[in-house]
């Protein structure tokens, strides 16, 4: 039989575990059955793995483009989606075109393709394929207590001068201004003027949130308030919710917050593999999601956005008491910038070398590199990134890669 | 094709016409004896772009095997001859 392409179904299975054990990853967490349902399982009509593409020579595969379905919103508009999130050809047929087959056969599928943490080695392959490209997801990082996230920093930066690194620090050293930014959430001149802060709203001292377990009812209630704010998103919906977050492979997500004052879902990252003794087995908050109420991201930037902030300052306190040493959320528009901020995050520039957070935590990898975002519509409109909601579990960005 | 072209020699033109399009170079980098690994273009994504101008200057669907096999200026001419645009 020639060489095709075909949908996955479970009689692949044996045959595509032995695949990726072999061609790209050996003994992978997901070469394990359950993770691999979960992970492209997928939510709305096209829920299922069949969603990815396997490419076939006889009895033998030699390619697998892992493609997740998902129902998104391009411009108020409800459009079938694939997120592509891992690419795999076996090395002889490598520049044969079977690689760019498959992509074609899983875009065919979708009006809206997107695909996280692509490859510098392969990014040209999109780019030059109509999809447009964000270099990184904005992040945004905030310590819990200054010791610990000291030596989440590289070594170097500890010493460098206050000039350099852009932290407002009179005492000199990025050391010294972790420290005040953790102990008083003084971050700049900016912010220490909000009246939101004046207040001391943005402490991480002020009362904990208490976690709960995901709830996708009054999750997709509260998304329901904004999310047609955004030209192009996954529709979040019970449903996703629910796969996403409260069955997913391999991670435990908390809801903090709730109906009407708006929602964080967050997990605690414990530090595996590190590379100083007294980082070992420390926990890092990931903000996954900010889920605003009310009148939600429509009030942005002149609404009431205190119970946003309250709900942030509250998963951080609770973060603070479980031990947590640092804090990040990572997002592909800037629009939640505000709410960040009066909560004591700073987004990641260059220059502020104190935001320099590692970008993976277990195991901890301090040069990885940070998120990137192609997308692609069929409206083939450009695409405002800003008005894009994308976050760290887009894809298949927030995956365990130890099971 | 011109009056001394012959069909084959208008089928090896097109298809160099074609991969100098898909490839973006000059139609004189392209002999008849060019094969993928020869131009730094004609990689994954190029090969792509070669069977779609193929596809469409010749009017044809290639099948996955098919356009995995071609590798090489001569391959394709060959396969455009099984179907009858040599002829």
């Amino acid at each position: 039989m020639p060489l095709r392409i075909v949908p996955f179904e479970d009689a692949h299975w044996p045959g595509l575990a032995r695949f990726l054990h072999e061609h790209w990853q050996a003994d992978h967490p997901l070469c394990d059955r359950d993770l691999f349902d979960w992970q492209y399982r997928g939510f709305g009509p096209a829920a299922g793995v069949s969603a990815c593409r396997v490419a076939v020579d006889g009895e033998r595969i030699v390619g697998f483009l892992g493609a997740i379905p998902g129902v998104y919103r391009l411009r108020g508009e409800i459009a079938a989606g694939v997120a592509l999130a891992l690419w795999v050809v076996v090395e002889e047929l490598r520049n044969s075109g079977l690689g760019m087959l498959l992509m074609r056969e899983a875009e065919r599928q979708a009006t809206v393709t997107v695909c996280l943490g692509v490859s510098p080695k392969v990014l040209r392959y999109y780019t030059d394929t109509g999809y447009a490209h964000l270099a990184a997801l904005h992040r945004y990082v905030r310590p819990l207590e200054a010791e610990g996230y000291l030596a989440l920093l590289p070594d170097s930066q500890a010493g460098v001068p206050s000039d350099q690194h852009g932290a407002r620090d009179e005492e000199g050293g990025v050391a010294a201004a972790v420290r005040r930014w953790c102990e008083s959430g003084e971050v700049s001149a900016a912010q220490a003027s909000d009246p939101v802060r004046a207040n001391g709203r943005a402490s991480p001292v002020d009362a904990a949130e208490t976690p709960t377990a995901i709830d996708p009812p009054v999750l997709a209630a509260l998304w329901r308030n904004g999310g047609d704010t955004w030209d192009l998103i996954l529709d979040r919906t019970e449903e996703f919710w629910a796969w996403r977050y409260r069955v997913a492979g391999g991670f435990d997500y908390s809801l903090l917050g709730g109906a009407g004052r708006g929602a964080v879902v967050a997990r605690l990252d414990r530090i595996e593999g590190a590379d100083r003794a007294d980082l070992a087995d420390r926990l890092v908050l990931r903000v996954i999601e900010i889920v605003p109420g009310g009148d939600g991201l429509r009030g942005i930037p002149d609404g009431d956005a205190s119970a946003m902030v309250s709900v942030l300052t509250g998963a951080l306190a609770w973060a603070r008491r479980q031990g947590a040493i640092a804090a990040d959320f990572q997002c592909s528009s800037r629009r939640l910038e505000s709410w960040l901020t009066q909560a004591g995050f700073r987004r990641r520039v260059a220059e502020d070398l104190a935001t320099h957070l590692p970008e993976l935590f277990n195991p901890l990898r301090r040069q990885a590199a940070p998120i990137n975002l192609v997308a692609k519509v069929g409206d083939k409109r450009p695409i405002d990134f800003d008005a894009t909601y994308f976050v760290k579990s887009d894809g298949d960005m927030d995956r365990v890669v130890r099971w | 094709m011109s009056p001394t072209e012959t069909a084959e020699q208008a089928c090896l033109r097109r298809v160099r016409e074609a991969i100098s399009r898909a490839l973006q170079v000059d139609l004189q980098a392209v002999p008849a004896d060019a094969a993928q690994g020869v131009f730094e273009q004609w990689d994954s994504l190029g090969h792509l772009s070669v069977v779609m101008e193929v596809e469409a200057e010749f009017g044809e669907s290639l099948s996955v095997d098919e356009a995995v096999g071609l590798r090489s200026v001569a391959d394709i001419v060959n396969l455009l001859k099984q179907r009858g645009h040599a002829a």
